[in-house]
């Protein structure tokens, strides 16, 4: 987890921040100015106390453009989108939209490397691969070799009482990497 | 006119407001060539000493029977000019504004086009002043009464200062008794007397002044009439209790069997009687029947009140009537109303009977600050602010105002009431911005009640507590925190019916559902019409002492209105020529004040009724009507002046002078930007302008025309039989123009309201489209010109 920080210099601050924000968010974008502090998102928030900035404070580093801050923060990558800001903040904006397109911004940079953003990636490949989700994959995947190799025992314990199987879990069809390619198109394409 | 017009143009910098985008020296240039012209001058600030003098100078030096003055909007100085105008010895009708600001270098970016237009309009006034007549003024005697609206803190205070100024005053109460929300309150900020105390000896002083007439019960459904002269309807329910004959000993209510009433004094948290006093203070004094829940009312069958009533005061024959008043002056007063927080679904209202409005905290706090579920002290007690207000999008936008204050005033109350409790305060922003109040922010302070910055995101009851969770906002934390009680400060809002009262009197409400000024900074509590006025939260929340100050600025506007006791009526009256009229008949109907009767075979025009809204003159197949201030020849002049303009294509605007030309004022106010294609023409209403102005219009080179009227202010017409005539009277136009040749989108309609100005973006609409159509050709307009001569 990132420390918060207590000094913001102009070197960290990147001027097209906010407008880059806005205008992936299309119209809804046109609120993210709106934000005054109140703290309804954040008094909402399920997951606020496990982030290291809270959902308001987010807001107001993307006014300042505190870009690096925003993508390294754990706050983008624990929002459970359960829209309870979206729904209560009183200037109408969409706390849950936002927190969405930030976390496109920081997985299109490599830039910006944290566990939760791995995580993020691995998982939607092994569904992808596989149709569903398959932790003994994702394990493999997500881990060094050497945590991998550290862990045998403990995955053979879990194999002898049937938690993990070894074969992967495979969905009967391929519906679910056929949507993910569409879906993909469709990024592209947008992009 | 037998004198060779001798015209000055005056042109206005504006300080730069102007001369910024038009460029003001060959405006004067061009000005200083037109036909008629004598001299043109610019000047820094026309409305300046300086620039008056420069006028009168002018006048005398040049021998001007004319003057143009090219600057600001009318409505801002045509009395100042026309002072000047006649201070040097003209008649002031001599005089012609151009509008070349709002109408011009605020609402155009291209410095060009702009300088363009502004000199094709000089040159439509300088033309339309050659033609311009001298005119006197009429007086018409006024009513030295005023009508108030609302019998809260804002309508007492008017009653008084106008009554007390001698004027018979009608105070016109929704309510059985006056007193408003101010009589329900517990102490007032932040000096804390007591509200009851300092409200309650206005209230009797109201019930007793020999100039105050109360009637309560009472609403306006209808005004008609002439400022200085209204007639207002009034319907008045019936209180079945006879106000002289009832003692209000009590009896009555003792025995009503109807005892759960809620009551609307205790804001819902105790009961009444069917038959009640609304509040011990109430004046007038006496008892009222609730028909809504009144035993008899519902099942036909009680009338125990009646048996008990010693003096026979309770009539139940009595109906609901209207009468008619007549006054001078109106001034509304309607107040606030309380949201209800019920639909903000986090904030759990009415799940939890500890969780109450700010209001209805106000009748704990003076019924011993008991909590209403166990009737134990409260010791933890969280006010959460900006319930509903300051939310775009979850209830109102607006600042509610008066909740911080009453937060802090509240939380104070508690501390010095219950030394042991602990009042928090979760605030926004903390707007303590007033005379004491950052003062009384700090003694709440130093009293040790707690201030958290944070909007609460949610309020649950959880065990007979009302668990509270928000962030901390000044430190990033959330906090959870179980309370006793919990006060939601709602927003305020305007009171129902605000909008319906406004629109009685020609005052429009804004976006926010309260009551427009006519000018927010200049005249506060102005209506719209003359004779009009507002104070108090019925222009916005705003609390005791400000409405008390709305109240008397707005009884003194209305004194000083009436003090003359004589109002000026325009001399622009619609009139005959004899020679012409044959009688026919055809201008009565149109008439929308029933001005015009036919005597001997001629058309007779009253000049008391006549409104110069000028319907009739096109009406006319004889041309034999015609309007003062506005003929025939002054308007053809000014539509021939403008369609000279060098920025093509020409659309004319003709723009109905209350409501249009005010809206593209705000338009320009707003610095809101339309092609400099468009050209207006003020007229006193649209339907002054006939086919024939229409196709002089396109004969003098213009390519089309808009029709801007006002939505509503149909001279006592409903707002949709007046929409009705106007779109009629336009698109019968657009047939006839098609007879020519012409398009019928080249002819178009809009119907503003003020707040709605922003509609005028039809003009670039507008323009494109003419735009876009195939240029009207030369033999079109020849063919127009010939049919015109003939």
């Amino acid at each position: 987890m990132s420390l918060i920080t207590r000094k913001i210099t102009p070197d960290m601050m990147d001027p097209n921040f906010e407008s880059t924000i806005r205008k992936r968010l299309g119209e809804k974008g046109e609120k993210v100015p709106l934000c005054f502090q109140c703290g309804v998102c954040s008094g909402s928030c399920p997951v606020a106390f496990a982030m290291d900035y809270t959902p308001r404070q987010i807001m107001e580093l993307i006014k300042l453009g505190a870009k690096d801050l925003v993508l390294n923060s754990s706050t983008i990558w624990l929002c459970a989108a359960c829209y309870s800001c979206s729904v209560r903040c009183p200037q109408g904006v969409d706390l849950k939209q936002v927190m969405e397109t930030l976390k496109e911004i920081a997985l299109e940079d490599p830039k910006y490397s944290r566990a939760e953003k791995a995580f993020y990636e691995k998982f939607i490949e092994v569904v992808r691969k596989n149709g569903r989700m398959d932790e003994v994959a994702l394990y493999v995947k997500l881990m060094p070799k050497s945590a991998v190799m550290r862990n045998l025992g403990f995955g053979l314990k879990l194999y002898q009482r049937g938690k993990i199987k070894l074969s992967p879990a495979k969905s009967s069809n391929d519906q679910v990497a056929k949507i993910s390619e569409k879906v993909l198109a469709k990024e592209v394409h947008q992009q | 006119m037998s004198e060779e017009p001798r015209i000055g143009v005056f042109i206005c910098h504006c300080g730069g407001n102007i001369s910024d985008v038009v460029d003001v020296e060959k405006v004067r240039e061009a000005a200083s060539k037109m036909p008629g012209v004598v001299v043109a001058e610019t000047n820094r600030y026309m409305c300046s000493k300086t620039g008056l003098d420069l006028i009168k100078d002018s006048v005398k030096k040049h021998r001007l029977n004319r003057v143009v003055e090219a600057s600001c909007t009318p409505r801002m100085h045509l009395t100042t000019f026309r002072r000047a105008v006649s201070d040097a010895g003209l008649n002031p009708y001599l005089l012609d504004m151009v509008n070349i600001r709002e109408h011009c270098s605020w609402v155009h970016t291209d410095k060009d086009a702009a300088t363009e237009k502004a000199i094709a309009i000089v040159r439509g006034s300088v033309m339309r002043a050659r033609d311009l007549e001298p005119l006197q003024p009429e007086y018409k005697p006024v009513e030295r009464s005023v009508m108030v609206v609302g019998g809260g803190v804002s309508g007492i205070f008017a009653s008084l200062e106008l009554a007390n100024k001698g004027y018979q005053v009608y105070l016109v109460e929704r309510k059985p008794s006056i007193g408003g929300k101010m009589m329900q309150l517990s102490k007032t900020f932040p000096t804390l007397d007591c509200s009851t105390c300092i409200g309650a000896p206005r209230m009797v002083e109201v019930g007793q002044h020999p100039n105050i007439k109360i009637i309560t019960l009472a609403e306006p459904v209808k005004v008609s009439g002439s400022p200085g002269n209204y007639e207002v309807t009034l319907r008045i329910k019936p209180r079945y209790v006879d106000v002289s004959n009832c003692s209000s000993c009590g009896e009555c209510a003792k025995k009503c069997p109807m005892k759960r009433v809620p009551n609307e004094h205790e804001a819902g948290l105790a009961y009444r009687t069917a038959i009640y006093l609304p509040f011990p203070q109430a004046i007038p004094q006496a008892y009222v029947i609730d028909p809504g829940h009144c035993l008899f009312f519902q099942k036909g069958t009680c009338k125990v009140c009646a048996k008990a009533c010693s003096r026979g005061a309770i009539n139940f024959d009595e109906k609901e009537r209207l009468e008619t008043i007549k006054v001078g002056a109106i001034v509304l007063a309607t107040g606030i109303d309380v949201m209800d927080p019920s639909p903000l679904k986090e904030y759990s209202y009415g799940l939890h009977p500890d969780i109450v409005t700010n209001l209805q905290f106000e009748r704990l706090l003076l019924g011993g600050m008991l909590r209403p579920s166990d009737k134990k002290v409260p010791k933890k007690v969280a006010f959460i602010l900006c319930v509903g207000s300051r939310s775009p999008e979850r209830g109102q936008p607006y600042c509610s105002k008066v909740c911080c204050m009453i937060a802090l005033k509240q939380a104070f109350l508690l501390k010095e009431f219950h030394a042991e409790s602990e009042p928090w305060i979760f605030y926004t922003d903390m707007r303590a911005a007033g005379k004491w109040y950052e003062e009384f922010y700090t003694r709440c302070r130093e009293h040790g009640i707690k201030f958290v910055r944070g909007r609460v995101a949610e309020a649950k009851p959880n065990d007979g507590l009302i668990t509270l969770r928000a962030e901390d906002t000044l430190l990033g934390a959330q906090i959870e925190e179980n309370f006793d009680l919990v006060v939601l400060s709602t927003a305020l809002l305007p009171s129902a019916g605000t909008k319906e009262v406004g629109q009685l009197v020609g005052m429009d409400t804004g976006p926010d559902g309260f009551l427009l000024e006519k000018h927010y900074k200049l005249e506060p509590v102005d209506g719209a019409w003359t004779g009009v006025y507002a104070a108090g939260c019925a222009l916005g929340p705003k609390d005791v002492r400000e409405s008390v100050v709305e109240a008397m600025s707005a009884a003194s506007r209305a004194s000083t209105f009436l003090g003359g006791g004589k109002i000026e009526v325009s001399p622009e009256k619609a009139f005959v020529f004899e020679d012409l009229c044959d009688g026919c008949g055809v201008c009565v109907q149109p008439c929308p004040k029933n001005a015009i009767v036919i005597s001997d075979g001629k058309a007779v025009v009253n000049p008391v009724s006549c409104i110069g809204c000028g319907i009739c003159v096109p009406v006319c197949p004889k041309q034999a009507l015609d309007l003062k201030h506005n003929t025939e020849k002054q308007l053809l002049a000014s539509i021939y002046g403008v369609s000279q303009s060098n920025v093509k294509p020409l659309i004319i605007a003709f723009t109905e002078k209350v409501v249009g030309y005010r809206a593209a004022d705000m338009y320009g106010l707003d610095r809101r930007k339309y092609s400099p294609n468009i050209v207006i023409i003020e007229v006193p209403t649209t339907r002054r302008v006939g086919l024939r102005h229409v196709l002089h219009a396109f004969a003098a080179g213009a390519d089309g025309v808009v029709f801007v009227e006002a939505e509503d202010n149909w001279y006592g017409l409903s707002k949709e039989e007046g929409l009705k005539q106007f779109r009629g009277h336009v698109s019968q136009i657009q047939r006839d123009l098609r007879k020519y040749g012409i398009d019928a989108a080249r002819a178009m309609a809009v119907a503003v309201t003020l707040p709605q100005y922003y509609k005028l973006e039809i003009f670039d609409t507008v323009v494109n489209r003419v735009k876009g159509a195939k240029p009207i050709t030369d033999e079109v307009r020849a063919k127009i010109k010939g049919v015109l001569s003939n």
